[in-house]
């Protein structure tokens, strides 16, 4: 039974050089599962930047990510390097302590100001993205109302006249004009729910007595999945839609075609 | 009582700018509510810890020389058990279960709260 | 307590010695360092049972289309896993070891109200059961999330028992919290001894304090929320029935200003644990304590004027107001990472296990430090937030930062509760099965969230690029469960068998090391000179006093 110092200070020295033997191997198992994590291919339906306000918030997300790359290695670097240089090493005298600095005011000081400036120059950023993202303008191409209910979507084309009900086995499509302004009217038939479409980078939550309307700027081609984003109930994880944006002349003839169609 | 109360002043001071700004950058009443709220508590610390401070000024623990000893010998009454908190604790929550489950339960449950703490008001009575 | 220059024979004591034992001395106790141990095994339990509710989850999500529990089960599942790691587990362990230590950290002999301290430890025991029994029930546990919005937590869509019974446990832990708090105000205010002025007071018993005082401002409004989310539910009212001239939002509002202070209460206690750990395995004093004290006031303070940011998606709130001081509370953060590496630099460092789950904690809650930033900015949080990156940030910071220096205190502090040493070598195992575990689950998942999958889904469908992150996260899961048995078997032996560990295993410097192991009751018999903010440091090396 190791008792007293001796004991603990053997200990620590055999478990430090263990440890030293087992971290780098750590670490690297760590670095590669986070590399994995990269590998599995994007999945269909999730094209990115579907919308013009949605390669907005990728560019502002990049911008913010590059900074939080060199903080995280920043810190690492510099708690990493404490561990390595800074271990205590050898048989130390019984009363050997180190310099025992209690700050340095100066350091501090400019320490605080950096990490100021930077959230400083990030707000600004932010601004300025926000602005894009909610802006409505006044004459939008489309404008539907989105109803959501538990557990599924409506979508009523206001100026043609078309209505797309979804069910739990048939995902309700938005379909949509290439290079439009689509102005999104959302309201919920009872509780939270929220409207998420991850290729557009954007989703916004549809609250009874709150009056949201978005508009989306469509810049690309294809199918784009949609999801509640906001826990409603029992069926949650199976209230999907889909958004397709097609070139106008197929969206005039899909219209068309939902037009003729005799209401159920 | 050298920092204590000051900690109070700032942070009724502190709500008071966030208040305002809330209010007039959002008009939304009710989280001016809770930060008008929270200037109201802070500032009644504030003002006790001050009057505290009055009567009492410096004690052994907010001087930064003196010796162990210095301090009274006696710092309170500290009982080491008592039967009444668990007859409390108890009373409460079969009483609050009540809600949910019945009336009956809400009596029962209330009836052991009160009767724990009027034994804890006779135990601190023959104590203090 | 009297406090004497030499030890005497015994302590004076004005009661008669009736020594209970066993399970009438723990419900009749009101010893906070009894008390602080009940909280502690309590808060554990609860622990391991939204962990248990957590690994049958990532069960379920490891491949698509899983369905080992139903839907209705599988949201009782993510609800009271939070619930029960919010309200019952992370927070209530900081009441516990703050209950142990900041008597014994500021030279007292017990809380202000010990009575009142036992009181609410039996309300939160009964709350935590409360909350939990709703399993019993018919129709099951509260199944609405932890956040219980309205419209979906009010009668009509969530009716049952469960539901009430979760809205009872929150009172009930609510009051607790409360009661707690004001108790421990009162305590560090009243009760320190002499020449232990507030700027000489350890950093958990600061963080403590701070934490404290959110909790008696923020506790109450949760417990008013969810009086009013009763009374809609059962008496008629309609303060969040929107068909009704209610409003939804206003849940939201009264939610998240007890809800964001609450991460920060849940935080702070645990930032004080690392803040006092890290000087001690450095052998230098803490870097910047002024800054440190400043920062902590900045970030309490801060924090309650940023609630919602947790509703910015709503379309319905001041972005700018939320969005710039949430911003802003990245710096005092940062100051602490400056301090905390600070006091590292130039120091003599040993990797004992507390130490090494203080590393483990600045290289972890870092990351969910910049996670948060990114959700500060709303544009980047309409995409994010109710996705698996958020998922992935909550835990980085509570996980990662409350749990992991969690560790590092009960490895510290194990000691001194119990006399005995935890063994140093299961402690290194558990903490790299932990570190390797916690990244594997909650690393993969900012990837997910940026892929679009949405929280609180019970399935997903294949062939939309989740499949593989979600398997790597649920082999993570596993494996953090694993490094749970270690620690527990750890304990469990070392309670019984392990080393004498004597007054002060780890030569370190505050109070709670200047008595017995375990101290004894009313703690101390003689109390060494308070020069500083490290009492037993000075008496070690007497040459270095300014």
């Amino acid at each position: 039974m190791l008792a007293g110092r001796r004991g603990r200070g053997h200990d620590a020295r055999v478990l430090s050089r263990a440890a030293r033997r087992v971290a780098p191997a750590a670490t690297a198992a760590a670095l590669l599962a986070l590399l994995l994590t990269s590998c599995s291919g994007a999945a269909p339906g999730t094209a990115k930047g579907g919308t013009s306000q949605g390669r907005q918030v990728d560019h502002l997300f990049r911008g913010f990510l590059a900074v939080g790359v060199v903080v995280f290695a920043v810190i690492w670097s510099l708690v990493l390097w404490s561990v390595v240089r800074y271990r205590r090493r050898g048989r130390p005298a019984p009363d050997a302590v180190p310099s025992q600095t209690r700050g340095n005011g100066p350091l501090e000081l400019v320490l605080t100001a950096l990490p100021l400036g930077i959230v400083a120059v990030l707000f600004a950023f932010t601004v300025r993205t926000q602005g894009q993202v909610d802006r409505l303008r006044p004459n939008p191409d489309v404008r539907i109302v989105v109803t959501a209910f538990q557990w599924q979507w409506r979508f009523h084309y206001v100026k043609e006249g078309i209505t797309v009900v979804g069910a739990p086995d048939r995902y309700p499509e938005m379909v949509l004009p290439l290079r439009a302004k689509v102005r999104l009217r959302l309201e919920s038939a009872d509780v939270i729910h929220s409207f998420f479409v991850p290729g557009f980078l954007f989703k916004r939550d549809v609250i009874p007595r709150v009056d949201n309307e978005i508009e989306l700027d469509t810049v690309k081609r294809g199918r784009f999945d949609g999801l509640c984003a906001e826990f409603c109930g029992l069926d949650h994880a199976r209230m999907g839609f889909t958004v397709r944006v097609v070139d106008r002349s197929d969206y005039r003839a899909w219209v068309d075609r939902e037009q003729g169609k005799v209401p159920a | 009582m050298r920092i204590e109360p000051r900690l109070f002043l700032s942070s009724a001071i502190f709500y008071v700018v966030i208040g305002t700004l809330y209010w007039f950058t959002s008009y939304e009443p009710a989280g001016t509510a809770m930060l008008g709220l929270a200037v109201g508590s802070w500032t009644l610390c504030w003002l006790y810890l001050l009057r505290q401070r009055r009567e009492h000024g410096l004690r052994p623990e907010d001087r930064d020389d003196v010796v162990a000893s210095a301090g009274p010998a006696d710092v309170g009454w500290f009982p080491s058990s008592s039967a009444w908190p668990f007859g409390m604790g108890m009373g409460a929550v079969v009483a609050a279960n009540g809600l949910v489950f019945g009336t009956w339960l809400t009596v029962a449950g209330g009836a052991l709260f009160l009767f724990s703490v009027v034994g804890l008001a006779i135990e601190s009575n023959s104590k203090a | 307590m009297t406090v004497l220059t030499e030890r005497p024979t015994a302590p004076p004591s004005r009661e008669p010695r009736r020594r209970a034992t066993g399970l009438l001395d723990l419900v009749t106790t009101t010893d906070h360092k009894k008390i602080g141990l009940l909280y502690v095994f309590t808060a554990f339990g609860f622990f391991l049972l939204a962990g248990a509710l957590a690994e049958v989850m990532r069960t379920q999500l490891a491949r698509p289309n899983q369905h080992l529990v139903s839907a209705g089960v599988y949201n009782e599942l993510f609800t009271m896993h939070g619930s029960i790691m919010m309200f019952l587990f992370i927070g209530p362990m900081a009441f516990g070891l703050a209950n142990y230590f900041v008597p014994l950290q500021i030279g007292a002999p017990d809380l202000s109200f010990p009575r009142l301290n036992a009181f609410a430890y039996w309300l939160y025991l009964g709350g935590g059961i409360t909350m939990v029994s709703g399993f019993l029930t018919d129709r099951g546990a509260a199944a609405f999330g932890w956040f219980a919005y309205a419209p979906l937590s009010d009668a009509i869509h969530s009716p049952g028992a469960g539901a009430d019974l979760w809205i009872v446990g929150v009172a009930l832990t609510g009051v607790a919290g409360t009661l707690f708090g004001v108790n421990l105000v009162t305590t560090i205010f009243t009760l320190r001894a002499p020449g232990m002025t507030m700027l000489r007071m350890p950093f958990f018993t600061w963080d403590m304090l701070v934490a404290s005082l959110l909790v008696i401002l923020t506790f109450p409004v949760v417990a008013a929320a969810v009086a009013l989310l009763f009374a809609d539910r059962n008496l008629g009212t309609h303060f969040f029935d929107a068909t009704n001239g209610g409003e939804p939002i206003l849940w939201q509002h009264l939610f998240w200003f007890f809800g964001h202070p609450e991460v920060y209460i849940i935080v702070l206690p645990y930032f004080g644990i690392v803040t006092d750990v890290i000087p001690v395995f450095s052998r230098k004093p803490i870097f910047g304590y002024r800054g440190m004290l400043i920062a902590t006031f900045a970030i309490a303070g801060l924090s309650t004027g940023v609630w919602a940011h947790h509703m910015f998606a709503t379309g319905a709130v001041l972005l700018p107001f939320f969005s710039a001081l949430s911003l802003l509370i990245a710096v005092p953060t940062g100051v602490k990472f400056v301090n905390w590496i600070g006091t590292m630099w130039r120091g003599r460092l040993t990797f004992e296990t507390p130490m090494l789950f203080c590393i483990g904690f600045l290289l972890t809650f870092v990351m969910g430090g910049i996670t948060g930033v990114m959700l500060a900015s709303p544009p980047i949080d309409f995409r994010v937030t109710d996705t698996y990156f958020v998922v992935a940030h909550m835990h980085y910071v509570m996980f990662g930062g409350s749990v992991f220096a969690m560790f590092a205190g009960l490895y510290y502090w194990f000691p001194k509760m119990s006399g005995r040493r935890l063994s140093e070598r299961w402690g290194k195992v558990h903490f790299w099965l932990l570190l390797i575990g916690f990244n594997l689950t909650f690393f993969p998942q900012h990837q997910l969230g940026l892929r679009g999958m949405p929280r609180r889904v019970d399935t997903y469908g294949g062939g939309r690029g989740w499949s593989f992150l979600n398997l790597l996260s649920s082999v993570g899961a596993w494996l953090m469960g694993v490094a749970m048995l270690v620690f527990i078997a750890n304990v469990w032996v070392s309670i019984r068998r392990g080393a004498p560990a004597g007054d002060d295993p780890w030569e370190a410097n505050t109070l709670e090391w200047a008595t017995t192991s375990p101290p004894p009751e009313h703690n101390f018999t003689s109390l060494p000179p308070i020069r500083s903010d490290r009492p037993l440091f000075d008496g070690r090396h007497p040459e270095l006093r300014p």
